[in-house]
């Protein structure tokens, strides 16, 4: 700074302290330290005046790839964020020009869910925003389409919070005050339908992750179970949809109501899909029937994890899981947390497990079962050498469903999480647990540590 | 093997394996080996327990690290299960919550369908009722039948308004329920809320307290590493101040020793430099008187020389003046003997024109002179031709008079005389010599030489015909060769030098050539008379053995030759012409008087008497002549008679006439 300054005062004309006292307070300086701007020099360098009039004209005529990199650095760091997309979407690639939109558009963000790419950022959430406020038979579509080719690019993620019902009349909505949501009634009412994905899904060529919940956030007192429904036709445009898009990994479709038939409509069109592999179907209403159907969908697909937890699988449809789960190969993570498998599920589960060599995770939390799963998941303890984590809270296995684990547990080497609360095991059985998962777990250890040592 | 023993330290005190001193590398072997020994022996012995210290010792910061690490992983599961307990919990609440509700559902709907049966037995009555009542005719009793009817309907109304109010305390308290449940779960969240952030408290704090804890096991390992460090340096650092305190002491000792040694030099120095300043002075002193007498010559030859300097620049002064003058007159001199030259020169130019002019003169009179004696030659070869042929003519002329005076005597003789006619006795017919024969007939010198050298045969006839006398062929050749050999220096040098490729035969014959023209000799006889000379040359002069010449002799017989010759030739020339009108005179006379002169008087009377008889035959011819012409005139006329007869034309006329 000082360097600098003794340069300043050098290039500079005889300072003039206290000649003109206050006349103009940057005038009296001899550097502006706040303003990044600030030149010393009176007339501007003609490189910057043409410099700022590209700025100022961007939107008309958009010079970038044709400037020397500095002045492409210059001219990055003074567009405005409010530039039209269509103009900047695939022209500008500077990460720090996206910050600067995703700064100003939603304050404070987390860049490192997004890849740490602001531009995917910027246009994720972008898009994000178009379908959430998206109203059927209102908004055009062609608002979302014309985003398309602007943001397929760098669209790998879709998060859809929330979907828009279309407005009714406020007789349809008097029709339907007292009607049971959980019917299929949609068919004879006005179109109830959300946004249809099958005009956005194919034509986003890098899309890899799609959550949904059909529903709307927020609503306050205005609350209407229609404002939740999750119609057949949407069902059926998202199955469409779905099979369409051959990149899609992740798909979730959370608190949205699925029952047996939509997930049975849902199955017909994901199965074979090429590249899911994980499915999340959590928070919903599927009952065995869909059970029945994700059994299907586990054979003929790549799931690596399969997520239906807060469902109302029962025992049949357990056992069509545990069928499947006996022949499959693939899949990694099973959680079928909060549903009512019960004993009869759960022993079918076990004995499945007997077969299956790839789970690794199983979560049956909350799923009604009592001493015969124990019993028969002590088995399962002392054969499979694969599965690494299980979680049985909140079933009532007793104090001698604890024994027999424990009994199991004594003959495993390979669990390292078992997770008994609210199990009502006795203290013992459940110490002695932690102790063989805990000697499980050295031994894992050890035998990594050595590994990276030997390389 | 630092690194296993315990005190690498140690090592510094023991003999260093790079120390400059033989015995103490040899002492630092002998340690390494027994080192390495004992410490196979204590592996053998199996003493873990060193080891494990050691590696203890060695590893105790990562063990810090690696119990930190089983420490946190602990506190963060213990957290997680804390945390994750609220859900357990939640989760298990609310399957309660289910199951009671699945059970309240199912007790209200076998209520309800309890309800239902009653009820639709109530109403199936009701019915049944309706049929009864439709038959009554009597007022009465269908209001009676009316009321019970509207009695069961309403009871049955109030059942149903009965289930429907318990179905609303139901709905009402599973509401309040609801709210209560939503309570209680925002409760939970926040507890967990709570829970995570005390977690995360905690779990920063017992990051930081870890992250210290093994910060201090690393600083102190590292304390502990620079101690032992430092301790090896202390000892390597004494070790070095005791090798430099040694080395100090050396440099002590050897600075005495050197300092004792020098003054020990510098009092021999200063002996030997006192004995020879000494020895310097008394020669300097010997020097200086030298250098006086010196002096004192030095001022007696600069006197002298100063004087014989003033005469010498006198002299010079004066020789200056006379190389002055000197010059002077060189340059005059100088410039006369240019002019002298110059004229020489000119005058030479002008005497090698006249000479040239007059050699150019010489060579034209010599050649008028060759051409005047060529002419000569020529005119007197023509004149003798000329004088041989009118001598031919002469004769001739004389011999056809001669032979018609004899003719004419003979006829005059015979026819007319009668006489017999005898021919006059001297030859008429002889044959006389010209007297230009001989050069006529003679050939040159050179030709004959040329044949005698070639051939004999027709030499010898040719010699013969000569007259030259009896030289044979053989000798002439033999003494032209000797002459060719011997008058050598007759012939010009650059000849002989030009015909050295020739033939010998050619190069004899130009020789020879060339060494008549020296003598003189052109003609035939004069080479048989050198010849001839030659052979009798001996005789002449020694007149004994008359043999071959000898070629000594050759140079003076030529010179007699030529004596002779010079003496002979001037009249020899002259009475040629005179001696031959002498030799032919008589001759001349014969001819004259071959008609003699009572012949002529004979002659003269045969001319009277003829010339009379040739008057009487000139009268006769005469006579003869007239005779022949009448005689003409009379054939004439008859002719002309005859003719005039015979024809028929003048025959009447004729007669006419007649």
């Amino acid at each position: 700074m000082n360097v600098a300054m003794d340069r300043l005062t050098v290039r500079m004309d005889p300072p003039v302290p206290g000649k003109i006292p206050a006349a103009d307070v940057r005038k009296m300086r001899r550097l502006v330290a706040e303003d990044p701007e600030w030149s010393l020099e009176v007339v501007p360098l003609l490189t910057h005046l043409c410099l700022q009039h590209i700025v100022q004209n961007f939107a008309e005529n958009p010079l970038l790839d044709r400037l020397l990199p500095r002045h492409r650095a210059r001219v990055l760091e003074k567009l405005p964020p409010s530039l039209p997309l269509h103009v900047t979407a695939n022209l500008i690639s500077e990460e720090r020009y996206w910050k600067k939109c995703c700064m100003e558009r939603w304050g404070l963000c987390d860049v490192t869910t997004y890849g740490d790419s602001w531009k995917r950022m910027f246009f994720e959430r972008h898009l994000e925003s178009i379908i959430e406020l998206f109203i059927p038979d209102v908004t055009d579509p062609t608002t979302v389409l014309d985003m398309v080719p602007l943001c397929k690019n760098y669209v790998k993620r879709l998060k859809i919070s929330q979907l828009l019902p279309p407005i009714r009349e406020p007789r349809d909505i008097e029709e339907e005050d007292g009607v049971d949501t959980a019917s299929d009634m949609g068919d004879d009412l006005p179109s109830i339908d959300h946004f249809d994905f099958g005009i956005l899904l194919d034509k986003l060529a890098r899309l890899e992750e799609l959550h949904l919940a059909y529903g709307v956030k927020g609503c306050g007192m205005n609350f209407e179970w229609n404002l939740f429904e999750f119609s057949f036709r949407d069902c059926e445009s998202l199955g469409k949809a779905l099979k369409s898009c051959r990149t899609l990994k992740v798909l979730r479709i959370h608190q949205s109501r699925v029952d047996d038939e939509r997930c049975r409509l849902l199955v017909t069109h994901l199965l074979d899909h090429p590249s899911l592999s994980e499915l999340n179907l959590s928070h919903n209403v599927i009952g065995d029937r869909g059970a029945r159907a994700l059994a299907k969908l586990l054979n003929r697909s790549q799931l690596k994890a399969l997520n239906v937890y807060d469902n109302q699988i029962r025992g049949h449809g357990a056992k069509a899981l545990a069928s499947a789960l006996s022949k499959n190969t693939t899949l990694l993570s099973l959680n079928l947390c909060l549903n009512c498998v019960g004993d009869e599920g759960g022993q079918a589960a076990a004995r499945a497990l007997l077969k299956n060599g790839t789970l690794v995770t199983l979560h049956l939390e909350a799923n009604y079962m009592t001493e015969p799963t124990a019993s028969a998941l002590s088995r399962v303890f002392s054969q499979n050498t694969t599965l690494r984590s299980i979680k049985l809270c909140c079933n009532r296995l007793g104090v001698d469903g604890g024994k027999s684990l424990e009994e199991g547990m004594s003959r495993n080497s390979t669990l390292l999480e078992c997770d008994l609360r609210l199990t009502e095991i006795a203290q013992e059985s459940l110490c002695s647990i932690g102790q063989i998962l805990r000697g499980n777990r050295k031994r894992l250890q050890r035998r990594q540590t050595p590994e990276p040592s030997s390389e | 093997m630092s690194g296993t023993e315990p005190g690498p330290t140690d090592e510094s005190a023991f003999p260093s394996l790079e120390s400059g001193d033989p015995a103490e590398r040899i002492a630092a072997r002998r340690n390494r080996r027994a080192a390495r020994t004992e410490a196979k022996r204590r592996q053998e012995q199996g003493d873990p327990g060193e080891n494990l210290e050691v590696q203890a010792e060695v590893r105790r910061s990562l063990k810090q690290v690696e119990l930190s690490k089983q420490r946190l992983l602990k506190l963060q599961t213990d957290g997680l299960e804390l945390v994750s307990n609220i859900q357990v919990a939640g989760d298990t609440f609310e399957s309660q919550r289910r199951s009671e509700l699945r059970e309240a559902c199912r007790l209200r709907l076998q209520k309800m369908e309890e309800e239902v049966k009653a009820s639709q037995e109530k109403f199936e009555e009701v019915s049944r009722r309706w049929r009864t009542t439709a038959e009554l005719q009597i007022p009465q009793e269908l209001s009676h039948a009316v009321n019970t009817q509207i009695e069961l309907c309403s009871s049955i109304v109030q059942d149903k308004n009965t289930l429907i109010n318990e179905l609303h305390q139901e709905l009402k308290s599973s509401d309040e329920r609801y709210v209560k449940d939503r309570k209680r779960q925002a409760e939970m969240v926040e507890l967990m809320v709570v829970r995570m952030e005390e977690q995360i408290k905690s779990l920063i704090k017992a990051y930081r307290e870890e992250l210290q804890e093994i910060e201090s096991s690393f600083d102190e390992e590292q304390t502990c590493l620079l101690e032992g460090n430092l301790r090896r340096w202390e000892e390597l650092l004494k070790g070095q101040h005791d090798k430099e305190l040694e080395a100090a002491q050396e440099r002590m000792r050897r600075k005495e020793e050197f300092g004792s040694l020098l003054q020990r030099h510098r009092v021999e120095g200063t002996e030997q430099f006192n004995d020879v300043k000494e020895q310097l002075e008394t020669t300097m002193q010997g020097q200086q008187q030298q250098l006086e007498q010196n002096k004192a010559t030095f001022q007696l030859n600069q006197e002298k020389l100063e004087y014989s300097l003033q005469q010498l620049k006198r002299q010079d002064k004066e020789s200056s003046v006379i190389k002055s003058q000197q010059k002077r007159q060189i340059i005059r001199l100088q410039d006369t003997l240019n002019k002298l030259k110059m004229e020489c020169t000119n005058q030479e130019k002008e005497k090698q024109k006249v000479k040239q002019m007059l050699s150019e003169n010489y060579r034209q009179v010599t050649q008028q002179v060759r051409d005047r004696q060529r002419k000569m030659r020529h005119f007197s070869a023509v004149d003798a031709r000329h004088y041989e042929e009118v001598w031919r003519m002469n004769e001739k002329e004389i011999h056809a008079l001669v032979g018609r005076a004899l003719d004419l005597d003979r006829i005059i003789h015979q026819q007319l005389l009668g006489l017999d006619w005898t021919p006059p006795d001297t030859p008429i017919t002889q044959h006389v010599e010209p007297i230009t024969s001989r050069s006529h007939t003679a050939s040159s010198a050179l030709q004959m030489a040329a044949l005698v050298l070639k051939g004999e045969g027709r030499e010898s006839a040719a010699l013969e015909t000569g007259g030259g006398g009896g030289v044979p062929v053989k000798t002439m050749k033999s003494v032209l060769e000797m002459l060719c050999d011997e008058a050598g220096f007759l012939v010009e040098r650059k000849l002989s030098a030009l015909l050295a490729p020739l033939e010998e035969e050619e190069r004899r014959l130009v020789k020879l050539n060339s060494i008549f023209t020296a003598l003189g000799i052109e003609h035939e006889d004069e080479v048989l008379q050198l010849a001839e000379f030659l052979t009798k040359f001996p005789e002449v002069t020694q007149a004994e053995d008359p043999g071959p010449l000898h070629p000594g002799d050759v140079l003076p017989a030529l010179r007699v030759f030529t004596a002779r010759r010079r003496s002979a030739r001037v009249p020899a020339g002259r009475d040629a012409a005179a001696t031959v009108p002498q030799r032919h005179a008589p001759c001349w006379e014969n001819m004259a008087d071959i008609i003699s002169q009572s012949k002529l008087a004979t002659w003269n009377a045969l001319e009277k008497a003829l010339l009379k008889y040739h008057s009487v035959l000139q009268e006769r011819s005469r006579l003869l002549a007239e005779t022949r012409k009448v005689q003409q005139q009379n054939t004439e006329l008859r002719m002309l008679l005859h003719q005039y007869t015979d024809s028929k034309v003048n025959a009447e006329p004729a007669f006419s006439s007649k």
